[in-house]
């Protein structure tokens, strides 16, 4: 866990602009009392710390804080514990919990049983009662009697067992998403028409919910659990780090209780669903992708999400520089963005971005963090939330830091795509980021650009055949003039459209160039031991866009970055209120050794 | 450069730094603090057991800093402590709970994982009357409670 300090606060006159606030609020464990926790049984009768306090002042009280039944273990930290029990097998976990109570209830703790399930089994498992200890003693013995640990459950509960540490994810699934989804200030828009969606929303790079984007697709009348079990029950899917069948994935999602359930999220559907793509198409807003350019050698961009309540993404930002739009068919998703350049509590990240890490689960993130996100007075500081419902689209422009949540049982699809307007964004991540690309495999992230750029001066390709592609035979909505022209002559006007496409292309390759070669003066310039390096690492980083967008990129400032990026220039800049080049204030080391070029 | 810690019962340590920075927590106070000479006390931390810390931060000096790497293995293993480290952890177990303990304190990883490994391989291969008498736990199950548990434990693994 970070250091924590109380919230500054700014206590002077009204700041015309907005300022970047960087708020750290104290970790509040002591929220756990029985208050709070009034009706949760922890079903193992784990107790929060808090109870401990109370409890004992009980005149009948006859337990201690951290049982005897621990012996000289109890000198060790709850968390030191869980260590120790991480290193064992199944087999001495099992030895373990005949000791005594505590170890025990601690030999239940279902964590460890998932990583033993999924370590042995990968996704060929069948999801058994209520636990992963369960699921993984059927599978690796298949006469196993999952009955006698439902039976145990109740005597063998805990009756003085204290622990924040073991309390707390229990705590927060407990909780649910009931107090974090009041907040709706995303856009909410219906028959939202192309170009006024490009200039409200994709230019300016603003998220958006398009109501009735999804309304007409056929999977909204198909789609359920059942119609999946029906047609798909044998397709093998990914959940995470594992392959499962459907049906297995359905038996685990009705009946877990994790507090972070397994998440299906599987880019191959397109090809193990038969038939799957005729129910869903690509809405008119998205249909100009670039990558599609490639074709088949397009890095990863369509995926099927499904999952249970409480599954979800921590935050993130998506691969390549891409915007996206995610299609809710069945349930309701909760989403909270955070501009480029703002960094979400409770989650770091190095200085190009390359690695994020957010100590937390997405439960306990909302837990300990979302309070503090609603902090400032100034609705522009906080970040944007919305619940995205049945048929409706939620539109991720790139850059943005996104979470979501599943409220309850979910099924949806998403693609990330560049158009125009994210072009000059994703052809700069590809050219400076080359070690970050991703969706495609590990060989080709180097010289990825070099395809991109290949595809786009080769191709023949007009977003209306892509789309066609995709849709296979069904519900094609566009001219039937441009279809019939499939294999034909390119019109003069997409001749015109081409030769457009090339030159902006060129337009932006020249100004990355220069970018590229001024990063490099400039860190020339400050020696090999610039401040932007992260540590360990060798070389220097390039800055990424929006670490150009934070220090405010002005062309003509003494920072010596590339010619022609003044900020209106930039497609993808999103201002929202904030004033670029008000952060020289921070800590921020890149600032100074900026100033030394 | 020498850096001086002070534990708990006032006795002074004088380390190189490269060894003292074994500790993330001690090297992260340099950093704050900058230059001194002033002593970094560790008010958590016993004599006895600064010294054995020391010891096994001397001795690993010149390893490589461990890398934040949970990506291949989830599990991770109790059969790989080196030779050195095991003969460092043959102490009575209460001067091994609080090497455990100032380990994680001082944030030194590597110590911590070899502790734990160390406490995983006294657990493996007992039963559990074995495992109460190692560790002094009460066997507070009724016979019934025990008789239940020993069927809920009737798992063959399959393997």
């Amino acid at each position: 866990m970070p250091i924590h300090q109380s919230p500054t606060e700014e206590s002077t006159a009204q700041v015309p602009r907005a300022k970047k606030q960087r708020i750290i609020v104290r970790h509040e464990k002591s929220k756990m009392t029985t208050q709070h926790v009034m009706g949760l049984q922890h079903p193992l009768g784990i107790k929060p710390l808090g109870n401990y306090y109370m409890d004992a002042t009980r005149p009948d009280f006859t337990g201690a804080c951290r049982s005897p039944s621990l012996g000289r273990l109890s000198r060790l930290t709850d968390e030191i514990i869980l260590e120790i029990l991480n290193l064992l097998s199944p087999r001495e976990l099992l030895t373990l919990g005949a000791t005594s109570r505590v170890l025990y209830g601690l030999s239940h703790l279902d964590d460890m049983w998932k990583t033993f399930t999924i370590d042995w089994f990968k996704g060929d498992w069948e999801w058994q009662d209520d636990t992963w200890r369960a699921t993984f003693l059927k599978r690796s013995d298949p006469n196993y009697d999952t009955s006698t640990i439902l039976q145990n459950r109740d005597p063998l509960k805990l009756k003085y067992f204290y622990s924040d540490v073991l309390f707390q994810p229990f705590y927060c699934a407990a909780i649910g998403m009931d107090p974090y989804v009041s907040v709706e200030n995303i856009d909410r828009r219906s028959n939202l028409g192309l170009d006024d969606f490009i200039r409200e929303y994709e230019q300016p790079g603003k998220p958006v919910i398009i109501v009735d984007g999804a309304k007409h697709w056929p999977a909204m009348t198909k789609w359920s659990t059942e119609h999946f079990l029906k047609h798909w029950s044998d397709s093998v899917l990914r959940a995470e780090s594992v392959d499962m069948t459907i049906e297995n994935y359905f038996k685990y999602a009705q009946g877990t209780k994790d507090e972070s359930p397994l998440y299906l999220f599987d880019k191959n559907f397109g090809e193990r669903c038969k038939g799957i793509l005729d129910d869903i198409e690509v809405p008119v807003y998205f249909r100009e992708d670039l990558f599609g350019m490639m074709k088949e050698q397009r890095p990863d961009y369509r995926w099927l999400i499904v999952g249970p309540a409480r599954s979800g993404s921590t935050f993130h930002k998506d691969p390549n520089a891409t915007s996206a739009w995610n299609a809710v068919i069945t349930g309701s998703k909760k989403w909270i963005m955070f501009p480029p350049h703002i960094l979400p509590p409770g989650v770091f990240t190095n200085e190009d971005e390359s690695e994020v890490t957010s100590p937390v689960s997405l439960m306990e993130w909302f837990s300990n963090f979302y309070a503090s996100t609603q902090f400032p007075d100034d609705p522009s500081l906080r970040p944007l939330e919305g619940i995205c419902r049945e048929g409706e689209i939620m539109f991720v422009p790139r850059g943005w830091w996104h979470a979501v949540v599943n409220l309850d049982d979910c099924i949806a699809v998403t693609q990330n795509y560049v158009g125009s307007q994210n072009l000059k964004e994703t052809m700069q991540f590809l050219y400076l980021k080359r070690d970050q690309v991703s969706g495609v495999v590990d060989e080709r992230r180097e010289g990825l650009y070099e395809e991109f750029r290949e595809a786009v001066f080769k191709s023949n390709w007009t977003p209306d055949q892509e789309q066609d592609k995709a849709e296979g035979e069904a519900h094609d909505t566009k001219d039937k003039e441009t279809r019939d022209q499939d294999s034909a002559e390119l019109t003069a006007d997409e001749i015109e459209k081409r030769r457009e496409r090339i030159a902006l292309w060129l337009k932006y390759e020249e100004e990355i160039k220069q970018l590229s070669k001024a990063i490099r003066r400039c860190r020339a310039g400050r020696g090999e031991g610039g401040a932007n390096l992260v540590d360990g690492d060798d070389e220097p980083e390039p800055l990424s866009f929006w670490e150009r967008a934070k220090l405010g990129a002005d062309p003509k400032s003494s920072e010596g970055e590339g010619e022609g990026e003044g900020k209106g220039e930039v497609s993808g800049g999103f201002s929202f209120g904030f004033d670029f080049g008000e952060e020289e204030e921070e800590e921020d080391k890149e600032n100074q050794s900026n100033d030394e070029c | 450069m020498t850096i001086t810690l002070t534990s708990l019962d006032n006795l002074e340590f004088k380390v190189d730094k490269d060894v003292a920075e074994r500790s993330v927590l001690i090297k992260n106070m340099i950093e704050d603090v900058g230059e001194s000479d002033s002593p970094i006390p560790l008010p958590n931390v016993t004599s006895a057991v600064l010294k054995k810390v020391i010891e096994y931060c001397e001795h690993h000096r010149h390893d490589p800093v461990p890398v934040q790497d949970e990506s291949d293995d989830p599990r991770k293993r109790s059969n790989d402590i080196e030779e050195w480290d095991m003969k460092f952890m043959q102490v009575d177990q209460e001067m091994l709970f609080e090497i455990i303990l100032a380990a994680n304190y001082l944030d030194i990883k590597p110590l911590l994982d070899v502790g734990c490994k160390t406490v995983a391989n006294i657990i493996k291969g007992k039963t559990p009357e074995e495992i109460r008498k190692v560790f002094n736990i009460v066997n507070d199950f009724t016979p019934e409670e025990e008789a239940q548990i020993r069927k809920e434990n009737e798992w063959a693994e399959d393997r």
